[in-house]
């Protein structure tokens, strides 16, 4: 007979002549209790028995009387006494009575290893190293588009800006954390992404919807938080890419990073630093870049020390040298060539974080403070095809310089109570940016101060049912002014705002969990990321100002999803799908007033553009029958609607074939777009992964005349197939080799259309990041 | 070069001589073998390949010259993979590992039996401290500091 019945652990039980076999079940509140040991112990002996599963167990002893004790997790049990004869030995009920006092038996801390199990109410989808690794993600960005709802767009062949897009709303609709802070300033989410190293990454969470009172007031897409390796062991690593773009464009990039922790844990310190390397590519042989050079130096440090058990000081500093250079003739002087694109970013980030809890672990305090401080000099121009004397002295006086301080400060405090959870908190962002080229009269001056006081609460009525119910009051003040050649604008605003944030999370059953959640959401009027950023048309540069009676935008964010998750022995399912409805009052919405310069220069104004709503699906479905094989695939299907026609070009009526041009859904923005993908690891040595991302056709506007005038072009589809194949080594326990190869984009599924020479549209980019490239990489160190 | 080669030769005696006490890791059939017939203080450190926190102990506890020479004069000490699919004949039954092929990470009976707890996942590092008589005196579910673990020892 199989018993299933697991028990017994004593010795000393020699007498075997009055033995008898005793079966039984402990018994706490009429539940079975599982997994425990029982002790039964008399003058002579103790008997042990551990209950099974079902809470039974089966122990060979004598008869007798005998002092009941058992070893419970969490509860210590009063012993009591209890006589075994022959009535009760096949059915003997032990029932357990807690001692309330002694609670301290067992320690439990934060240096267990969880089990990673997402009862969160609110969905979020991880992206792991093993997935950046599998993409070869050089940066963030890159690794970002493997997860429903989520899509990296690149934004200009001059200087390689990206932005994410959640759920179709572009950048300022959502934040970008790192370790849940709020440092990325107007500024930095422009190249900020591309500027995280992916090796210190230890997993990037993305959460798709505002159903948080945590979130700032504008996120009501998402957040997507970047969550840095926090070291155990005393690791190293040095590694090496290179990357042969279109075959023979170097990208090489050499990276290391090391962590030192203390033998008792209570200080540590990483050390990382990376050295990127890209040459420009010009993609059509018009001698115009598609891809910028790119020269990139960080180096930084994560450090924590515990003063006590129950408190926390981590420190954290990153500098960051940034060169990128796009446009032509890039051997020349910026002012020499017909268009260029120079920036050089000296960015310096910084925090502090403190973290105290009570002896039960119930109150949590954390007070934290950030600062990201970047100078950047910038040439945004070129003679534009021209060589007269007027041409040059413009080109001469486009050097720009830009100063950028973010501070983020808060405190926050969590409750946890039997089973909810309160979190309250208070947060300080301040944000000074100023940006000016003399050349064009360009200024960007802007002071922006928020205040945020959050509380939200976690209610867990029962097993099935919680809810997140917060809300967040905000209060901001801009004063900016903004100028560029003979038109000035000025906004001098403060606003209190409420936001409420509700979520529901209802599990349906067991494998199955319904969520649904609303956010308000509300962005002032200021510049964002995109309005700092300049392109260039018709050779000359293309600005971005604010119009004069902007109004705050509003938001409302509705979603609602189910997620089914199942383990069939090995295997391992999931799948969600996942509805969203936003609506959008006054938007912020970028309006081409066409050239407006004498120098030919086009402008494009922030305005509240009409009504609009963004609805659709996010899916995912996962399966993975073994450790040796993963499949994942997923994708979005969105409507981006307006709800009266917009405006995107507004003619000035001196060209009779110019009119204006009205939209009536978002450019630039695919109604379905989705991922795939794959891993088998057949054994410790190797390793084969296939990625891939779709994008659907969109609507991509293109700049046709000198006047600005558009035309609505419908870009074709994209697959951007990737494979990756890999070889670790261990030649002793603290040398490793990883070595690793493959093909991005295999298929070379790229934009055929580029705009062409000194007056193209520089704008006009869209789809996959890089044409085929080929790659290599090694690691070799202790990575573990 | 004689003075090369005797420098050589003097530094590989010393290597040799070098080497590190070590803790005695017993299995759980010696360790059967070793109670019944000197009962002893037991530790049992149950680890799994995955576990990061197991590692450190191992690099950093097991390996300390005062946690060893504590471990070794009054301790049998075991450790224990706690995914290991071996089948185990300890105190006159077979325990198996009834999870393999069923869970992704699948658990050794006898983890179960001596750092399992109610209602929850197995916790690792998970170090169980027994007396003499082998009852449970003591159970970690976390990593352990080298200075805890002696006081830990000595206690």
């Amino acid at each position: 007979m199989f018993l299933r019945v697991l028990l017994f652990l004593f010795f000393t039980s020699t007498v075997f002549s009055q033995n008898v076999h005793v079966k039984g079940t402990l018994i706490n509140n009429n539940l079975p209790v599982i997994y425990t040991t029982l002790f039964f112990k008399n003058e002579q002996q103790t008997f042990a028995a551990s209950t099974n599963h079902q809470g039974k167990f089966a122990i060979t002893m004598p008869v007798g009387v005998y002092n009941v004790s058992a070893d419970a997790m969490g509860l210590k049990i009063k012993n009591q006494r209890i006589t075994i004869d022959a009535s009760n030995k096949d059915n003997l009920k032990i029932v357990l009575v807690e001692d309330l006092l002694g609670l301290d038996e067992i320690v439990v801390s934060a240096t267990r290893n969880r089990v990673n199990k997402k009862e969160a109410p609110i969905i979020v989808n991880t992206l792991g190293a093993k997935l950046i690794n599998a993409t070869q993600a050089l940066a963030v960005s890159e690794s970002l588009n493997y997860s429903p709802g989520v899509r990296v767009e690149n934004n200009c062949q001059n200087c390689g800006f990206t932005q994410v897009r959640l759920n179709g709303l572009d950048s300022s609709y959502s934040q970008i954390l790192v370790n849940s802070r709020a440092v990325f300033s107007a500024l930095n989410s422009v190249y900020g992404l591309e500027q995280i190293p992916t090796q210190i990454i230890e997993r990037v969470e993305i959460v798709r919807s505002g159903g948080s009172a945590l979130f700032g007031s504008n996120a009501i897409a998402g957040t997507v938080n970047i969550i840095t390796k926090d070291p155990v062991l005393n690791t190293w690593e040095v590694g090496t890419y290179l990357g042969l773009i279109d075959g023979d464009i170097p990208d090489h990039v050499l990276n290391f990073n090391a962590s030192l922790v203390s033998d008792d844990l209570n200080s540590g310190a990483t050390f990382f630093g990376i050295h990127r390397n890209r040459e420009e590519w010009d993609a059509n042989d018009d001698g115009f870049t598609e891809m910028v050079e790119l020269k990139n130096t960080t180096f930084g440090t994560k450090l924590y020390y515990k003063p006590t058990d129950r408190s926390r000081l981590t420190v954290d500093a990153t500098v960051l040298n940034e060169y990128r250079r796009g446009g032509d003739q890039l051997e020349l002087s910026p002012h020499l060539t017909d268009i260029t694109e120079e920036l050089t970013h000296n960015t310096l980030m910084g925090g502090v974080n403190y973290d105290l809890s009570n002896a039960t672990n119930t109150n949590n305090f954390s007070i934290y403070s950030s600062v990201q401080y970047t100078n950047r000099d910038s040439y945004y121009g070129g003679l534009g095809g021209g060589r007269t004397a007027q041409d040059s002295l413009t080109a001469l006086n486009t050097y720009g310089t830009t100063k950028d301080l973010a501070l983020a400060n808060g405190f926050q405090f969590t409750k946890q109570f039997k089973r909810d959870i309160l979190t309250t908190g208070i947060e300080f962002n301040i944000s000074t940016t100023e940006d000016v080229i003399p050349g064009y009269n360009r200024l960007i001056d802007q002071n922006v101060n928020a205040t945020g006081l959050y509380a939200q609460y976690e209610w867990k009525p029962n097993k099935k049912f919680s809810a997140l119910i917060g809300s967040r009051l905000d209060y901001i003040n801009v004063d900016g002014t903004y100028s560029v050649d003979n038109i000035e604008r000025e906004v001098d605003l403060s606003q209190a705002t409420i936001n409420p944030r509700l979520t529901l999370a209802y599990e349906i059953a067991e494998d199955l969990k319904f969520r649904g959640g609303y956010a308000r959401g509300f962005r002032a009027p200021q510049a964002f990321n995109e309005d700092l950023h300049i392109s260039s048309v018709g050779g000359e540069p293309q600005f971005v100002i604010l119009s004069s009676d902007l109004e705050a935008e509003f938001s409302n964010a509705f979603t609602g999803s189910f997620n089914y998750t199942k383990t069939f022995n090995l295997t391992q399912t999931n799948a969600l799908l996942e509805g969203f409805y936003t609506t959008l009052e006054n938007p912020f919405t970028l309006v081409s007033t066409g050239v407006q310069f004498s120098n030919g220069s086009i402008l494009e104004e922030v305005r509240n553009g009409e009504g609009a709503r963004v609805y659709g699906v996010n899916f995912e479905f996962g399966v993975s029958p073994s450790k040796k094989w993963l499949f994942q695939i997923g994708g979005t299907l969105q409507r981006s609607e307006y709800n009266n026609p917009q405006i995107l070009f507004e003619a000035d009526g001196t060209n009779p074939l110019e009119n204006d041009i009205l939209i009536s859904e978002f450019v630039r923005n695919p109604n379905f777009y989705g991922y795939l993908n794959s891993n088998w690891t057949p054994n410790d040595t190797y390793s084969i992964s296939v990625t891939g991302i779709y994008t659907g056709n969109m609507t991509v506007p293109l700049v046709v005349s000198d006047s600005g005038f558009l035309s609505l072009n419908e870009s074709p589809s994209f697959f951007d197939f990737n494979i990756n194949a890999e070889a670790h080594f261990d030649l002793s326990e603290d040398f490793q080799i990883t070595l690793n190869t493959g093909i991005k984009n295999v298929f070379n599924s790229f934009q055929s259309d580029f705009d062409s020479g000194a007056t193209r549209d520089s704008d006009y980019v869209y789809g996959p990041a890089f044409p085929r490239t080929l790659f290599f990489g090694i690691k070799i160190g202790k990575p573990h | 070069m004689k003075k090369l080669l005797l420098v050589w030769m003097v530094f590989l005696t010393n290597f040799s001589y070098a080497q590190k006490a070590e803790v005695k890791w017993l299995s759980f059939p010696e360790l059967e073998i070793a109670i019944t017939k000197n009962p002893q203080k037991v530790i049992v450190n149950f680890y799994a390949d995955w576990c990061v926190f197991c590692k450190k102990m191992e690099n950093v506890v097991y390996t300390k010259p005062e946690v060893v020479k504590a471990l070794n004069a009054n301790y049998y000490a075991v450790r224990f993979n706690v995914e290991s699919q071996d089948s185990i004949y300890f105190g006159g039954k077979t325990f198996y590992n009834i999870e393999a092929g069923k869970k992704r990470r699948a658990y050794h009976e006898i983890a179960q039996l001596l750092a399992g707890q109610k209602n929850k996942s197995l916790e690792l590092p998970a170090i169980v401290i027994l007396d003499e008589n082998f009852t449970i005196k003591k159970r970690y579910f976390r990593y352990i500091s080298p200075k805890e673990m002696l006081s830990i020892l000595k206690n």
